[in-house]
């Protein structure tokens, strides 16, 4: 019934919308700086599951979701978009983006540096990047970004991460109401509609959450789970653990949990503003601060009252595998069970990710 | 039990780093009585005793030991008097032992994914299981790849080490020279705190005289077996990455490069014609370090010769002690590996160029990324020559998968092409 709220909330905020579409891979993608240059910031999200084309240009070791961004490039799913942003989020990626630029007739693409530490001379060298990103899309979009534009849409992003923030929270009181499958329709929406949209849709949607709680936790019988992992399609994987009798309280997913903590600070200059909350915002797997994501998950697991942590990493994914690593000898270090979970972006259908599931959520 | 059986166990069950030194005289051995010696040379047994040297001091030594990452600027290291040493060698070094299976086994069980490359997984349990001397504190940069300081902060951990970091930008822009500087120049001082030394300008000079000499004179030795008449195998060649990896910056190092380049000269003079009239080819990325006749046979049996490996090209330019941070970040930076792959392609068009090379092959190892995923836009340059390519799919380190006949079968395929 949520659900059908959700799309009807949006139906009747949607106009016809003009807005060209920039394409996004990761979230660390500066999506203030695309929206203001007058693009729409849209996460490509792969939707077949075939690498007819893909197979040809990337070895089978890499993951899925790149593979598949390859495919959908090459076979000119992506044309119609003004143009995309790889972002240096891994080994993988620059392939990816020199494939593309070689192989893809259009659009235009951008590769977008990241560093991996947040220091100061990171964030120096990080402003310099955003400069190119601005003069990139400046010169796609055949218009300036003024200060006050990116004013503007840093505004609308912030709101937008706030409200994101507040689900959040009310996803952790009331799982009875918001489950995590629901939620993960939300963070989908959110990522492909205009945010001002999205803004006045999940502002509506908290209402009628909030409106319908009013008795404390009642109905909530499955296991507390937290969900951590990188760039996945997280849908099929929440569904799995609710059928399994979990609850999913809070995931820290790349367009989940960690895109909407931390806001961008309204009173600075925009480019080194921008540049401070990228670099500062709760690390993923790419950046030096693994053990700081680590102290985060587990905060958020008390907070939560997670008894569980499942750990989800695409394979051939570098950067996720080896954090676990770590993290395990710190889970159990605190006495917090965990399973960790290996596969493809998605996970429909796989009969033994179930069976797992099933058994980690009736050992919690 | 053989003796190779018993270096082994007695490496794994009572694991303790002086007996790794043992260990690495085991290789030297294995090395230096190969029964393919015929061709051994004066230089590749000079080369086995310096690094064997080395390699005593770095266990003796482990207040001045040092774990970096390869292409980690270990001349900064040198400057401080201490001792560099890859852990991607170590990894190698394993593997040459037959310890990798073991230790890989072991990586498993700790929730080290087998998809995460095998380089990675074998120095992290070497560094971690207490087989490697505890250092004085850790090294890395993240120009080859994630994998690197992701296991170099891991190990780092494990060990309450310090580490050191280089995060290396993708553009070589002013801005990205500029930013990885800053970091260098950061380096120091940090590493000035770890060792309460203060680094002396004049070991610097010296550190880069030796490295910038040894730079001039690996051009050479690249010149030499690569543009006339093949002077040596490039299984051989394929050693000096020990050097690069620990010893440039050193005076060892140079005089290593200059009895090579003796040895090379001495041969052309004499019109050495033992390799003569062999297809020529380009080898890409690393070998298998575990023991394995492939380019042996490529070499011996099949009629070519590698004349020229990316592994040990010279792609950056001398460094200017006037400006030693930003000297430093250039050569990082200058790597084929660091940023897009055109400056990869551009190496691989002007080597076919110069060295009229007839063939070239990929050792795609198992887990490299950066490497692996650039194999459809080299092979599409390679064929803008008319050449034949191969990419070999395998992994350095890991023989457990490893199908020698199935290899061999696609080396014959290759050579037939070829022609």
């Amino acid at each position: 019934m949520l659900l059908e709220k959700l799309r009807s909330f949006i139906s009747a905020e949607e106009s016809v919308d003009q807005t060209p579409k920039a394409g996004i891979l990761c979230p660390y993608t500066v999506e203030e700086i695309v929206h203001a240059a007058g693009f729409l910031p849209v996460r490509i999200i792969p939707e077949r599951l075939s690498f007819d084309i893909a197979d040809a240009y990337l070895p089978t070791n890499t993951c899925s979701f790149l593979r598949h961004v390859v495919e959908m490039g090459v076979r000119g799913d992506l044309k119609d978009m003004e143009c995309i942003i790889v972002n240096h989020s891994c080994d993988a990626a620059r392939r990816v983006y020199d494939l593309l630029t070689t192989y893809m007739q259009r659009p235009r693409i951008y590769f977008q540096d990241i560093p991996k530490k947040c220091d100061v001379d990171s964030r120096v060298y990080f402003t310099h990047i955003l400069r190119g990103l601005q003069l990139f899309l400046q010169n796609v979009a055949g218009m300036e970004i003024t200060k006050e534009s990116l004013q503007a849409s840093i505004k609308v992003y912030n709101r937008n991460r706030k409200l994101l923030c507040e689900l959040y929270s009310l996803r952790a009181a009331r799982p009875d109401i918001l489950n995590s499958a629901l939620m993960m329709q939300v963070i989908a929406e959110n990522s492909r509609n205009p945010k001002l949209l999205m803004n006045k849709v999940i502002a509506s949607f908290i209402s009628e959450v909030k409106g319908m709680g009013t008795g404390g936790e009642t109905g909530i019988t499955g296991k507390r789970v937290y969900v951590s992992g990188g760039l996945i399609d997280p849908l099929p994987l929440i569904s799995y653990i609710e059928e399994a009798g979990g609850v999913v309280v809070g995931d820290d997913f790349c367009f989940g949990g960690r895109y909407c903590e931390i806001d961008v600070d309204e009173d600075e200059a925009p480019i080194d503003a921008l540049a401070k909350r990228y670099l500062e915002r709760i690390p993923c797997g790419r950046m030096e601060r693994s053990t700081e994501r680590f102290r985060y998950i587990i905060e958020k697991m008390n907070q939560f009252r997670a008894g569980g942590l499942i750990y989800v990493s695409l394979k051939f994914c570098d950067n996720f595998l080896v954090d676990y690593h770590l993290f395990k000898k710190i889970l159990d270090t605190e006495g917090i069970p965990s399973l960790f979970l290996e596969g493809e972006y998605s996970a429909t259908g796989s009969g033994q990710l179930r069976t797992r599931i099933e058994g980690f959520v009736e050992m919690l | 039990m053989s003796l190779e059986k018993n270096v082994q166990r007695m490496l794994l069950e009572n694991p303790d780093p002086a007996k790794i030194g043992r260990g690495l005289i085991f290789v030297l051995l294995k090395t230096l009585l190969t029964p393919a010696s015929f061709f051994r040379t004066k230089s590749e047994k000079r080369l086995n005793l310096v690094l064997y040297d080395y390699a005593r001091k770095f266990f003796r030594n482990p207040e001045r030991a040092v774990f970096t990452s390869l292409f980690a600027p270990i001349e900064l290291v040198h400057a401080f008097n201490l001792l560099p040493f890859s852990l991607e060698i170590f990894a190698a070094v394993a593997a040459i032992m037959n310890l990798a299976p073991e230790l890989l086994a072991r990586a498993e069980k700790q929730w080290l994914s087998t998809d995460f490359c095998s380089f990675h997984r074998v120095y992290m349990q070497l560094a971690t299981g207490g087989l490697l001397p505890k250092p004085a504190f850790l090294l890395a940069t993240s120009h080859t790849c994630d994998g690197t300081f992701k296991s170099f902060f891991q190990v780092s951990d494990h060990l309450s080490s310090p580490f050191v970091f280089l995060n290396t930008p993708y553009h070589r822009d002013r801005e990205g020279v500029r930013y990885l500087a800053r970091q260098i120049k950061e380096a120091v001082k940090r590493i000035e705190d770890i060792t309460g030394s203060a680094l002396k300008s004049e070991d610097l000079e010296k550190v880069f005289h030796f490295s910038n000499e040894a730079r001039l004179v690996f051009q050479d030795i690249n010149d030499l077996k690569g543009s006339g008449s093949p002077l040596m195998y490039g299984e051989e060649a394929l050693v000096f990455i020990l050097v690069f990896g620990n010893l440039v910056g050193t005076r060892a190092g140079l005089s290593l490069f200059e009895a090579y380049r003796k040895e090379l000269l001495s041969r052309q003079e004499r019109g050495f014609d033992r390799i003569k009239g062999k297809k020529r080819i380009l080898w890409l990325h690393l070998k298998p370090f575990f023991p394995s006749a492939l380019m042996t046979y490529l070499e011996r049996e099949l009629g070519a010769v590698v004349v020229a490996e990316e592994i040990n090209s010279v792609y950056w330019d001398d460094l200017n002690i006037r400006d030693p941070w930003v000297s430093l970040a250039e050569k990082l930076l200058s790597n084929y590996w660091v940023g897009g792959i055109e400056k990869r392609l551009g190496y691989i068009r002007r080597t076919i160029e110069e060295y009229h090379i007839d063939g070239v092959i990929h050792f795609s190892h198992w887990g490299c990324r950066q490497s692996n995923g650039g194999v459809r836009l080299i092979k599409d340059t390679v064929q803008e020559y008319g050449i034949p390519f191969l990419n070999l799919d395998g992994d350095c380190i890991d023989a457990r998968n490893f199908s020698e006949a199935q290899y061999i079968t696609r080396l014959e395929g290759f050579m037939e092409i070829l022609g």
